[in-house]
């Protein structure tokens, strides 16, 4: 797997973060996730932990491991981010006509 | 229960093994004879694994170690799990692979893929065919065949060389099909892409949607800019945003217009509904036809009846059984659109107008009216009136030339 062109904003990971995390409706564990997301584990903790003290995700843990699992609010911010990013895509596609 | 256990970081030649198969990390299995090894029970692997060969097993657990690429799945040949094949890591999959659930949490490239299901945390390559009944992809998802699926989610983008996907899409960013493509219902927030030939159950996109030829689509609901080369076929069509056809678009049931739509030969529908812009050569419409902003045609605006909003442009001749132009209308709560107000200004202009009852409201200007009834309101303007039947005119009106009754009326262009 080759390798990416541009560094993703910080933005772009917090949405693939999420979006990993909604395909997993049974939850989903930290390796998993860093797997499905590409940074490794103890980044991952950092951008997790913030998600989900905005409440975008939510940790619930068993006896043997913690997992991770997708809120309304994270689905909200998800469709709103991809909308929005679907129109500044098709404004930047205007742009080059001009 | 009886099985075999592949200590870390050691390498196993195997053949058949009854009951399961327990690896360390970093192991390597080879065929001792025929190139396939045999697991009738369960195959766990606690971290990477190299197959070199072709793997059949009961069910196959891959534990992840972390991220890295020492966490990865290879499998040099075919893999075939009879049931739920679960990978905390990527996999890379030469063959073909055949399961009844397939979840890997990383990207997963591979062989064609025939598996009830199918989920992938990260990127799904699949150089070859997709057989599925739900495809779960948290990245970007790449076929280089064709597929065929119930259901498909992606995260980012999706790309196929066509195929059917007859239950729901939702691909949050573009789709490209390079083939033709049998849909059911798709929603995408991004692009989507289809060549000639594709058709589908319901369509919405919030971005660009471009039909490379001929298309057919139950229902279709473009909020950004979509093209047709070609013509369109669907039974309800919503433009919030542009659509243009460059052939004919033929709708069954109705057809509503915020935005704009540019249409190169015939619009046919059953219900007409304008609040944006429509361009077309001629529209014929078998029932009703609500204009509460501009329709642009060459031959003419047929309909059983035409109601031409106050403020609205008409250019080209209408034609219709009832034909009224310039009532005040509140078409944002006729068809429950609370946000609508109407931009346009209080002047109703249209061309010649063809009716069996014509009626031209406050503010209303026509080029020549024939009608079999024909009625002028305080201050409407018309060049010609021809009528069979009778004229009703106020007591302010402008007419260029004086009315004239007939005994028949010329024939409508439409």
């Amino acid at each position: 797997m080759g390798r990416r062109n541009s560094k993703r904003s910080k933005i772009e990971l917090y949405a693939q973060i999420l979006e990993v995390v909604t395909h997993y409706p049974e939850g989903i564990r930290i390796t998993r996730l860093s797997y499905g997301v590409r940074v490794p584990v103890d980044r991952l903790k950092l951008l997790v932990e913030k998600l989900c003290s905005l409440g975008l995700t939510r940790r619930y843990a068993d006896e043997e491991e913690t997992h991770y699992g997708s809120t309304p609010k994270g689905l909200e911010f998800l469709d709103t981010y991809f909308r929005m990013k679907g129109f500044l895509d098709e404004l930047d596609k205007g742009s080059h006509l001009q | 229960m009886p099985g075999y256990e592949v200590r870390t970081g050691t390498s196993a030649r195997l053949s058949r093994i009854e009951g399961d198969l327990k690896a360390g990390r970093k192991v390597t299995i080879k065929a001792e004879s025929g190139g396939k090894v045999v697991v009738t029970g369960e195959a766990t692997f606690e971290g990477q694994v190299t197959i070199d060969c072709d793997f059949e097993c009961g069910t196959m657990k891959v534990e992840g170690l972390g991220f890295g690429p020492g966490g990865n799945v290879t499998i040099r040949g075919n893999l075939t799990v009879h049931g739920r094949a679960d990978f905390d890591a990527s996999a890379t999959v030469d063959g073909t692979i055949s399961s009844e659930d397939l979840d890997v949490g990383g990207h997963l490239e591979s062989g064609p893929i025939d598996s009830k299901r199918v989920r992938a945390g990260g990127h799904l390559t699949v150089k070859g065919g997709l057989k599925a009944e739900t495809v779960d992809v948290g990245g970007h998802m790449k076929v280089l065949g064709g597929v065929s699926l119930q259901d498909l989610r992606v995260g980012g983008h999706a790309e196929f060389e066509g195929g059917s996907i007859l239950g729901e899409i939702r691909v949050r960013g573009h789709i490209t099909s390079k083939k033709k493509l049998d849909f059911g219902q798709l929603e995408v927030f991004g692009s989507f892409s289809l060549p000639a030939g594709s058709s589908g159950q319901r369509l919405s996109a919030l971005g660009t949607v471009r039909f490379e030829g001929d298309a057919a689509c139950k229902e279709l609901e473009v909020s950004g800019a979509a093209s047709v080369k070609g013509n369109l076929g669907a039974e309800r069509v919503e433009v919030k945003g542009k659509l243009d056809v460059s052939g004919g678009l033929r709708v069954s049931d109705r057809l509503r217009v915020y935005g704009t739509l540019d249409v190169g030969r015939v619009v046919e529908c059953e219900n007409l509904g304008v609040l944006g812009r429509l361009v077309g050569e001629s529209v014929r419409v078998g029932g009703s036809a609500d204009v509460a902003g501009e329709v642009r045609t060459t031959a003419g605006l047929k309909a059983k009846s035409v109601q031409v909003g106050r403020g609205s442009r008409v250019t080209g001749p209408i034609v219709g059984g009832e034909v009224e132009v310039g009532r005040e209308t509140d078409f944002g709560s006729m068809w429950g659109l609370p946000w609508w107000r109407s931009a346009v200004g209080s002047m109703t202009t249209v061309g010649d107008v063809y009716g069996q009852s014509v009626r031209l409201c406050q503010r209303s200007s026509a080029k020549r009216v024939y009608g079999d009834m024909v009625e002028l309101q305080d201050g409407a303007t018309a060049q010609q009136v021809t009528y069979t039947k009778g004229l009703k005119l106020p007591s302010k009106y402008s007419l260029h030339e004086p009315p004239v009754r007939t005994e028949r009326l010329p024939e409508p262009p439409l």
